[in-house]
């Protein structure tokens, strides 16, 4: 039970990454970044080889996994949504597609096809605390996953360069007028967003295993915690992951929690395999949707006045 | 005397519209100049393409002698334009000390002496300085709006209507700066539908209507010019 609890929480934690990273891009552009998944995948490989070369833990690959992603991050942007930025938003769907299409390939042509599984964070194995056994990456996942936060937080609120990014995804125009140059801050967000993005798939690589295919996954999954979360707001994004992480660990778990319904129901067990989980996600979702399409969360800052 | 700004014959266009028709006007450093007109006479698309916000059609546009037709607006922020733009845009998420913060572009210490010398001006100001924008009265909005595009330290500030909105007590407060402004050397652009407050407080004024300059003097001149009032009304 407590492990469910630790698993649900890390892996919350670990799309907490990515669905911060993803709604800083649509704040400050507008525009839906959907190669955000394939950021998962190409900073999973990087953190695999390196891994695998250096022998070294997660921990001490993490910060060239971090700045590989923030250039890749900056670069997309760079091809995907520089020459688009005066287009419609739907230009931008479409290129950043084709940019997650292109990440993928490139990875399967470096890479080959065959699953890769990175370093563990610190170290694979549990811990024992009192007489719960622990597992060492969902432990190390969600302390990763909340510095990375807090880093994002202090530069985000602390730095007179986070002030400009937000600045900058509150009112675009008006920041240019000010002098701020507003092509370069968000050439920065996308790389901070790729950067995050990268860590995540730094961590599951470990936790679970990685292929060139799996990008698609990991966007929609993002997708469905940001909109769950309340669309551009980044508590809601949090939330939104935590959401999803709880479906996807509970719900198969619920055999196992709730033994007596498994009598009860002769297709208990069915409908509360780690496939369905899927099932019941998405109909959550459309729920949600359905009553709250502002999100869960509504927005943290209010129109002015 | 050598111009801080000059527009020779300008021209701008919202597609096949145009907004402003050869339009001609010097300023002076620390100058004090008010564009007045009615609504829809050309002021605020004047100072947009001042600024850099809306591109130049026909005719020029120097800033201290240079053509910055084709700078961009952040580059012109940073030659030396400061905009407070109509209805006051403050980053409503942003603090009242973050919305100065992100404007200024000097470093450190001189950023907070900066903001010091803005809270002076303004004490309501600090008083609200950890407040998000969007909490802020009309009045301080529009406080914050003007010491954020003074905080790069400009040598022409494009003040566009300030007073919308305020009341006649807090419209005095903002406006009755203008003078402590140009008299440390920035010069003042302020489009303004006040006409008596604006010719109070500025030193020529040029009067607009449906895109061309109509009438253009002291403002103290003009203040008694039966016609200027009548261009408001669509006389003339």
């Amino acid at each position: 039970m407590t492990q469910l609890l630790l698993n649900t929480l890390s892996l919350g934690a670990a799309y907490s990454l990515l669905a911060i990273g993803f709604v800083l891009v649509l704040n400050a552009t507008g525009a839906v970044n959907l190669a955000h998944g394939s950021f998962v995948v190409v900073g999973g490989f990087l953190a695999a080889s390196l891994g695998a070369m250096l022998k070294l833990p997660g921990a001490i690959v993490l910060p060239v996994v971090l700045s590989g992603m923030m250039l890749i991050g900056g670069l997309l942007s760079l091809a995907a949504y520089y020459p688009l930025r005066n287009r419609p938003a739907v230009s931008v769907f479409i290129s950043t597609i084709s940019m997650g299409a292109i990440l993928e390939t490139a990875t399967l042509l470096v890479f080959g096809p065959s699953p890769r599984v990175g370093p563990p964070i610190l170290s694979g194995g549990s811990l024992r605390v009192g007489d719960a056994v622990l597992n060492v990456q969902s432990l190390s996942t969600i302390v990763l996953a909340i510095a990375l936060v807090a880093l994002q937080y202090v530069i985000f609120s602390r730095t007179v360069l986070g002030k400009r990014l937000r600045a900058v995804a509150e009112d675009r125009e008006m920041a240019t007028a000010l002098g701020v140059n507003v092509n370069v801050m968000i050439l920065i967000t996308f790389g901070i967003s790729a950067a995050l993005a990268g860590a995540a798939g730094l961590i599951f690589a470990n936790t679970f295993y990685i292929t060139p295919g799996d990008g698609e996954a990991y966007m929609i999954k993002t997708y469905v915690a940001a909109t769950m979360g309340g669309w551009g707001s980044l508590r809601g994004a949090v939330a939104g992951a935590f959401l999803v992480a709880a479906f996807e660990v509970l719900v198969p778990s619920l055999p196992v929690i709730l033994p007596w319904a498994v009598g009860a129901l002769p297709s208990f067990g069915a409908l509360f395999s780690p496939t369905a989980s899927t099932i019941w996600l998405y109909l959550a979702f459309l729920v949600v949707l359905f009553f709250r399409p502002q999100g869960l969360f509504g927005e943290a800052v209010q129109q002015r006045a | 005397m050598k111009h801080l700004l000059e527009a020779r014959n300008l021209s701008v266009r919202y597609g096949e519209i145009a907004a402003l028709k050869d339009l001609s006007l010097r300023i002076g450093p620390g100058e004090a100049v008010a564009l007045v007109g009615a609504n829809g006479a050309g002021k605020t698309t004047l100072i947009k393409a001042i600024i850099g916000l809306l591109m130049v059609s026909r005719g020029e546009l120097l800033f201290d002698g240079h053509d910055v037709r084709a700078v961009t607006a952040h580059r012109r922020a940073r030659l030396g334009m400061g905009y407070s733009p109509e209805g006051r845009r403050v980053f409503p998420g942003l603090s009242v000390r973050e919305n100065l913060e992100v404007a200024a572009f000097s470093t450190g210490q001189e950023r907070h002496r900066l903001i010091d010398q803005m809270y002076a001006i303004f004490p309501a100001l600090k008083e609200k300085e950890m407040a998000l924008g969007w909490t802020l009265s009309g009045g301080q909005q529009q406080m914050l709006a003007v010491c954020r595009a003074l905080m790069s330290r400009p040598r022409l500030l494009l003040l566009d209507e300030p007073s919308l909105g305020l009341s006649p007590k807090l419209t005095d407060e903002v406006l009755w700066r203008i003078p402590e402004i140009t008299k440390s050397g920035t010069a003042v652009v302020l489009a303004e539908q006040n006409l008596t407050k604006a010719l109070e407080v500025t030193d020529r004024a040029y009067v607009l209507r449906v895109g061309s300059i109509v009438l253009e003097g002291p403002s103290g001149e003009l203040r008694s010019n039966p016609s200027v009032r009548n261009s408001f009304l669509g006389g003339l």
